[in-house]
């Protein structure tokens, strides 16, 4: 079975988004070296 | 960053800047009340039909809204860390790269069916008036948040 490239596509998308949402509750975790996405906009 | 007028001094409580934000937790009434007011008018706007005058009117009320009350009624900005860990701050990076790539990939091959833009896929799934007035919504709210830093 192989994917489709637009499949590819929104899996390479839904990744990064999801990514975005782990760094973002890693950051929120106590102790943490990765900034917040509000500290590293301010 | 025009972050120069910003308190550093996180220990002290500050004033905010107007009285008219309340601050967290206190005036519950009035925070329920421009609530209402936002939620009612995502609720409007996503009744516009895409690309419309109307659509651009609903785009532009909250951006000079915003932007004036940036300008004239600032509130009480969050101020940034200190400093920033080079280490942790790289993971954004790359996954904001990231993003941008593949989307601008897209965006450069004129979004095709077998490498469509974000925008394209994001586009049915905010079809239904309740969850496009809910994008609205949290478009306002992350422009608000903008204003705060």
């Amino acid at each position: 079975m192989t994917m489709s490239p637009r499949a590819i596509t929104i899996i390479g998308f839904a990744v990064v988004i999801a990514g975005l949402f782990l760094l973002e509750f890693l950051a929120r975790r106590p102790g943490n070296r990765i900034p917040t996405l509000g500290q590293w906009l301010g | 960053m025009a972050t120069e007028d910003l308190p550093r001094d996180r220990g002290r409580s500050r004033r905010p800047r107007s009285s008219f934000w309340p601050g967290h937790g206190t005036n519950r009434a009035r925070t329920a009340v421009i609530g209402i007011i936002l939620a009612g008018y995502a609720w409007a706007a996503g009744a516009a039909a895409p690309f419309s005058a109307t659509a651009l009117i609903c785009v532009l009320i909250p951006g000079v809204v915003l932007a004036g009350l940036a300008s004239w009624r600032p509130p009480e900005r969050i101020p940034p860390p200190d400093r920033l860990d080079i280490t942790g701050m790289s993971f954004w990076v790359i996954c904001v790269a990231a993003l941008f790539e593949w989307e601008a990939a897209a965006y450069r091959d004129n979004s095709p069916p077998w490498h469509p833009s974000l925008t394209d896929l994001v586009n049915p799934l905010i079809g239904p008036h309740i969850l496009k007035s809910a994008a609205i919504l949290i478009w306002i709210l992350a422009g608000w948040a903008l204003v705060r830093r």
